[in-house]
Formats: structure tokens, C-alpha cells, sequence
């Protein structure tokens, strides 16, 4: 788990404003001495020894998920398993606290109101009820909030699945008192708002010094799912100031397009890490994912040949890390080889195209090429052979945005000059669509990709491809009933729906019918639980 | 929520000790090897016959001599099943003056039921039984071993440990606030051997907590 879940920088903390409603302590500006620990679940280097340890139980497991998130991409996923002796465990700890303030925020969501889960505070005595024990513990049961003040569970608010809430407390260490305050996304008034409520066992100047989230450890009892992301513990209130509210939680496909995007304009570099499979490795992804960053720091310093090298040998030995081959196409282009670069991006085609790192990558390797118009004269020629099943084999990276592996080959035998030129038109298509919308010409990339979806059509080749990305193009110009009218379509015709799901929580998400999007996450989810 | 060897704490509000979840009832042994199972105190193999074997374990139980009896104590505690028929034979031995045998139907009472007459008696041992060894033994079965009841129960066994709180034997007095320690991780400033005062004024803070719990349920 270290690999992959890494404190944050006090960066991500000097963001917008959740009022703290109600309190009398003095606010300042968040200032990195004001973070003793914080995780967004985001970052994409290593920045040292982890805080915090993953416990992942025996049938439960926790890993970072692109599923659901409030900010940057991911978010952390806990599922515990009834009756299996064990529970799944995030436990964090920081320096210990015997008095003054500490403020801990975090943010989860729940995919089943019924399962019980718990998060606690608690101090050297670990957790149990008493002097230095457990300080703070909220739990959700029976489709409530329940907190632990003075030895009692205390009923709050009702909770619903699929939604976000934001819980912010400010803990008088001292006096054994807290103050909580818990939002539901989408909603200005707290659903739970206390002042000065006792601590778990009433015990003042009880010391803190971890932090923890599980399912049911008590009576394995619970088969809860659910999410956390934005965990932060600070001696500053401004901890407590971490966004919620609009603009959103869920990092939209063209947002993290454009972002990435941005990076590989900078300098070519590597893009991060998002979750297990990305550096999957027959043979350790310790060592793959060590090859593969020291790789990423050649080309970082511009050792481009070098670089190259490190990544070649990593393909060979493990031809399943896709960012492996997704940091090939960039080295290629960086080296002014679009050509190759096609090839690495075609090898990931089916299986990364939604991606929008894949996305990012595509852009830069178009950018990196003078003969980008190509994509439009291929369009305008109704004789072109680009269209042509009867002469083209790579035209499903058109249609469906799929290829076998094994028409790749044929850029190596007979023919293969011809072929190749076949292959960079076919390819210049999608790099054409996304140096556009990376252009901000999103008008133009939707005109484009619905001239693919027809043209396409006429050749006999329904493309929800196209017309998905139609929806992203108007989604980028926020013409969302367009948005949805083209996601639609292509969720009609596509052989993924539930991907398409969670475009449509999106655009419900910024139409602001955040029922609309619950419903469609639970749909979302749903699909990835059969 | 592990201490530091990873190990769950299971201190907590009432539930103690891990339920463990019944398997499907498979069918029993035959006569000779299930006996043989019960002087072993073989747990995980009569664990694995599922809950159906307990009104046989209760049988065996009522038939036996008390280094028997105890054994089968020991397993129904360890299997930690809720069972009518185990809670009736336990009951029957509950006041036994033998020790080994007390112990263990003691500890085993919360474990097999949650009705309100396991807390009754326990808390009755508790305070008038004549053994200090026993009193406390049953305050170790309040605060440990109960744990089927549902918040609800819990009442009744607060209260009756608060009442306890001013009893005139001090050996009472103090296990009653250990096992209120022990449940709740707190004092509310009673002190077993502090004077009638002091004690009055937290015994009514217990009261007062009583009622919060109550009124939060």
C-alpha cells in the first residue's frame, strides 16, 4: 500500500473555504506546519515514510479507487466481510497531542447505510474506552450517524448511500471536549452540527496520536463498502477549510484530460500512478514500479535515449504495465517519433482508451507531429481509405477504439510501408480530436467527432467511440443538455454502460440534480459489484 | 482499531469479546466421538457441527459430574452461541459451591443468553454471594462476557452495576466500579474508599449518566 497512497502537500490545504459555522476560535491561513497528517490519495511521488499502515483483513480489502472521489482522482476504498475474523483497516499516526487543539477532517461515502462502519480518534492507549484511549468515534449504523460522547452512542442524522459528507472536528485536547460538524454534499446546512460534546469516555487531557477507519471490528458484523478521501489532521482550524461544496468531487474526464495535458506541455514526463493494475507485473511491481520511476527521473532530466532503455526492458518483463507503454509514447514523442509513439498508444487502445491519461498522451504525441491536418482531409475524402473495412485493419481503433494485438504485426511484414502510412492516419483521428480539445476548440472537436460518428455510420460502423466523445466535447463547453443527449446515445449503443453512468452522474452533478447523480452512482456501482 | 501488535482491543461499550459467526449445522458424531470431542474440549471441532449441536451439548451437560459440567462451560463460552438450552442448564449450577465449575458457568451465562435474568443473577452473586472469589468473578462476567445484549439490555446491567455502587460491603463497591471502569473507560470520580460523600455525589453523576443513556436510546 505505501506505493500507492502517500500523504499529500500542505498545497492541497489552501483551497476554498468550508465555514466552520458557529465556532469562536480564531482562523488563519492554512500553513503546512498546520498538517500533521493529511492524505488525498493522490499524489504520484513518494514523499517519504508513511504515516499511516493498511490493514486489509481477510476477505476485505483497502485500495485506492478512481470510482468515487472529492478531490484529485482517487479516493480510498474500505470493504469489510461479515464473518471472516477480520476487518479491514486505514490506521494513521502523528505526533502525540496531550493538549491545545487538533482538528480532523475527512470526507466518505457509503454504498450501503445498513453495514456498519467506524472512525476514531484515539491516543497511546490505543483503542479502548478510557484515559488515552479513544478520544473521538463516529460511526455509521443501522442507516445513522451514531457518535461515542461520554460513554454513550449518541444517534445523528440520518445517513444516505452514495453521498459524500464532510466531517470536521475541532478537539479541545485539554478539556476533553469536541465540536463537530458534518455536511452532506450539495447541501448548505450541516446535517449534524455540536458544540462542546464530551469525548469518548469523558476523559480530559487524554492524549491522541492515531487516527483510524475500519468496518465493524467488534462484531464482524458488517459487509460495508465504503470511501474516504481528504483525511487531514491539524493543529490549525484552517484544516477545516478544505472544499466540499461546488465545484465538485469527482475529477470530470476533461478536467483530469486537460490537466494531464498541461503537464506533458510543460515537459515530458511521466503521469502518475493510479491505481495497482497500471504497473501490473508478472515478476514484483516493487521492482517495476522502481524501474519504471527511475525511468520516469531520466526523462524528467531529459536523458531521453536513457530513459527509452530503462522502459524497453521494462515492456519485456512486464507487458501488462500499461503506464509502462504509456510513458513509451511519450519518450517517442519527445524524441520526435510519432510513429513509434502510434504503436505504443495503439498497443494500449483496448484497454485504455477511456483514460485520460491515454487521452493527454494522445494530444501530446499529435502535437508533436507536422502532418496533424491529415486527420481533417481523411474526413473530407468520402473515398478515403481510411474508412475502407475492406482495406484497412486497423479500422476498429475507429470504430470501437479496439485492435488486436496482432494486426500490429503486419507493420512489420509484407506490405508494411503502405500499412504504416494506413496506421498514422488511422491513428491521427483521436490525436486530432484531442489537440483540439486541448486547444480549448471545443466547438471544433465536437464538430469533428461527430463528422467521425457519421461518417463512420455510413460505412456501415455505428460509433458510440465518437459520439462519446461528442458528449465530452459539449461536456467541455458545459452544454450539458447536449452532454447528456450524446452520453446517452452512446450509452444506447455501447458495450459499457456503466462507464458511460458516471459521465451521466457528472453532467446531473453540475445540472445540479444531485438525485439524479446519486441514482446513477449507485447504478455505476452496481455494475461494478456484478 | 488494533493495538500496537495488530491485535483488535475489544473493550468497547459491552461488546467484548468477538462473536464468532455460527457455521451451518452439520449433522453430530456419533455418541462415543462426541463425547470424546467434549473431554478434549475439542472447540474448532464442535464449532464446526454448527449450532445445532448445542441442545445435545446442554444434554450431555444436565447428565454430568461437575469436572464434566465445567469442561462444557468452558465450550459453550468459547462458542459463544446464543442458546435457550444451554442458558436453562447453566442456570441450574449458577449458585454450585464448586469453584472450578462456578467459574466457568458464570462467565459462560452472557455468552449463551441475553435475557434478563443472566444480569440478575450475576449481579445478585455479585453483591450477596458469601465467596469474595465468586462476587468477583461475576463482576468479571458483567464486564466482560455479555455479549448479546442489545443497548437496550445494557440498561439493566448499567443500573445494576450503579446500584452497587453503594453497597456496605467495599469489596463490592469497588468491583462494581471496576466493571463500570471497564464498560464505559470512566470513574465519574468514584472512589470505592473515598467517604459516603464524595461517593454519593458521583453515584448521582452515574445516575445522571444513566438517564443519558436511556433518554439517547
Amino acid at each position: 500500500m505505501s506505493a500507492s497512497a502517500r500523504a499529500i502537500g500542505a498545497a492541497a490545504l489552501a483551497l476554498g473555504t468550508l465555514a466552520a459555522g458557529g465556532s469562536t476560535r480564531a482562523s488563519g491561513p492554512p500553513t503546512a506546519a498546520a498538517a500533521l497528517a493529511s492524505y488525498s490519495f493522490d499524489d504520484d511521488v513518494p514523499t517519504g515514510p508513511d504515516t499511516f499502515t493498511i490493514f486489509r483483513g481477510h476477505r476485505g480489502h483497502v485500495r485506492l479507487s478512481a470510482a468515487f472521489h472529492v478531490s484529485g482522482y482517487r479516493s480510498l476504498e474500505l470493504r469489510d466481510a461479515k464473518g471472516d475474523g477480520d476487518f479491514p483497516e486505514l490506521q494513521g499516526r502523528f505526533p502525540v497531542r496531550r493538549t491545545g487543539w487538533l482538528f480532523f477532517h475527512f470526507a466518505f461515502l457509503t454504498t450501503d447505510v445498513r453495514e456498519e462502519l467506524n472512525v476514531a480518534l484515539a491516543g497511546p492507549g490505543f483503542f479502548r474506552l478510557g484515559q488515552d484511549g479513544i478520544a473521538f468515534w463516529l460511526a455509521v449504523r443501522e442507516g445513522r450517524l451514531v457518535h461515542h460522547s461520554d460513554s454513550i452512542p449518541k444517534k445523528l442524522a440520518a445517513v444516505e448511500p452514495f453521498s459524500w459528507y464532510a466531517v470536521d472536528v475541532a478537539y479541545d485536547v485539554g478539556r476533553g471536549l469536541y465540536d463537530l460538524r458534518v455536511v452532506r454534499e450539495g447541501r448548505e446546512e450541516a446535517v449534524v452540527e455540536l458544540q462542546g460534546q464530551k469525548n469518548a469516555a469523558s476523559q480530559p487531557g487524554s492524549a491522541i496520536d492515531k487516527f483510524s477507519f475500519v468496518g465493524d471490528p467488534l462484531g464482524d458484523t458488517s459487509d460495508v463498502t465504503y470511501f474516504v478521501d481528504d483525511v487531514v489532521i491539524g493543529a490549525d482550524e484552517s484544516v477545516l477549510e478544505l472544499p466540499f461544496l461546488a465545484p465538485g468531487r469527482r475529477k470530470l474526464f476533461v478536467d483530469a484530460f486537460l490537466e494531464y495535458e498541461r503537464r506533458l506541455q510543460e515537459r515530458p514526463r511521466c503521469l502518475p500512478v493510479l491505481g495497482e493494475e497500471d504497473l501490473r507485473a508478472t515478476s514484483g511491481s516493487a521492482t517495476t514500479e522502481r524501474s519504471w520511476t527511475e525511468a520516469c527521473a531520466d526523462l524528467e532530466r531529459g536523458e531521453l535515449q536513457k530513459a527509452l532503455r530503462r522502459l524497453d526492458a521494462l515492456e519485456q518483463a512486464a507487458p501488462d504495465a500499461g503506464l509502462v507503454t504509456l510513458s513509451t509514447a511519450i519518450v517517442q514523442a519527445a524524441l520526435g517519433r510519432p510513429e513509434d509513439a502510434d504503436l505504443a498508444l495503439a498497443r494500449l487502445s483496448s484497454t485504455w482508451r477511456d483514460d485520460p491519461r491515454y487521452a493527454a498522451t494522445a494530444a501530446y504525441v499529435g502535437r508533436r507531429r507536422d502532418d496533424l491536418d491529415r486527420a481533417e482531409d481523411a474526413l473530407r475524402h468520402s473515398a478515403s481509405r481510411v474508412f475502407d473495412r475492406d482495406v484497412n485493419p486497423f479500422l476498429s481503433l475507429l470504430s470501437d477504439g479496439r485492435l488486436e494485438p496482432g494486426r500490429l504485426h503486419r507493420l512489420s511484414g509484407a506490405d508494411a510501408a503502405s500499412l504504416r502510412e494506413l496506421f498514422e492516419e488511422t491513428l491521427l483521428a483521436e490525436q486530432y480530436f484531442y489537440v483540439l480539445l486541448s486547444k480549448g476548440a471545443a466547438r471544433e472537436s465536437r464538430t469533428y467527432a461527430l463528422a467521425m460518428s457519421d461518417r463512420l455510420r455510413r460505412a456501415g460502423l455505428f460509433s458510440a467511440l465518437w459520439t462519446e466523445r461528442a458528449g465530452d466535447a459539449a461536456f467541455f463547453r458545459r452544454d450539458l443538455d447536449e452532454a447528456r443527449d450524446l452520453y446517452t446515445q452512446a450509452r444506447s449503443a455501447s458495450g459499457e454502460p456503466a462507464r458511460l453512468d458516471l459521465k451521466l452522474a457528472d453532467v446531473a452533478f453540475l445540472s445540479g440534480d444531485l438525485e439524479a447523480e446519486r441514482g446513477l452512482r449507485e447504478r455505476y456501482y452496481g455494475a461494478l459489484r456484478e | 482499531m488494533r493495538s500496537k501488535a495488530g491485535t483488535s482491543v475489544l473493550l468497547v461499550l459491552g461488546l467484548l469479546l468477538v462473536v464468532v459467526p455460527a457455521p451451518q449445522a452439520a449433522p453430530p458424531a456419533d455418541e462415543k466421538a462426541f463425547l470424546a470431542l467434549v473431554d478434549a474440549a475439542d472447540t474448532p471441532s464442535i464449532r464446526a457441527l454448527g449450532p445445532g449441536v448445542l441442545p445435545r451439548l446442554a444434554g450431555v451437560y444436565v447428565a454430568a459430574d461437575p469436572a464434566r459440567k465445567a469442561v462444557i462451560a468452558r465450550l459453550f463460552y468459547e462458542l459463544g452461541w446464543k442458546s435457550a438450552e444451554a442458558k436453562r442448564a447453566l442456570m441450574a449450577d449458577v449458585r454450585t459451591s464448586d469453584q472450578a465449575l462456578r467459574l466457568q458457568v458464570q462467565w459462560a451465562l452472557g455468552r449463551v443468553s441475553a435475557d434478563p435474568d443472566v444480569i440478575d443473577v450475576l449481579l445478585d452473586n455479585m453483591r450477596h454471594d458469601a465467596v469474595p472469589l465468586f462476587r468477583d468473578k461475576a463482576a468479571c462476567a458483567l464486564a466482560y462476557d455479555q455479549i448479546h445484549l442489545t443497548p437496550a439490555q445494557k440498561l439493566r446491567l448499567y443500573g445494576g452495576l450503579i446500584e452497587a455502587l453503594a453497597d456496605a460491603e467495599p469489596q463490592v463497591r469497588g468491583i462494581a466500579a471496576l466493571a463500570l471502569q471497564i464498560l464505559t473507560g470512566q470513574s465519574k470520580g468514584y472512589a470505592a474508599g473515598g467517604d459516603p460523600d464524595s461517593r454519593r455525589r458521583a453515584i448521582a453523576e452515574w445516575r445522571r449518566w444513566l438517564r443519558d443513556l436511556e433518554a439517547n436510546l
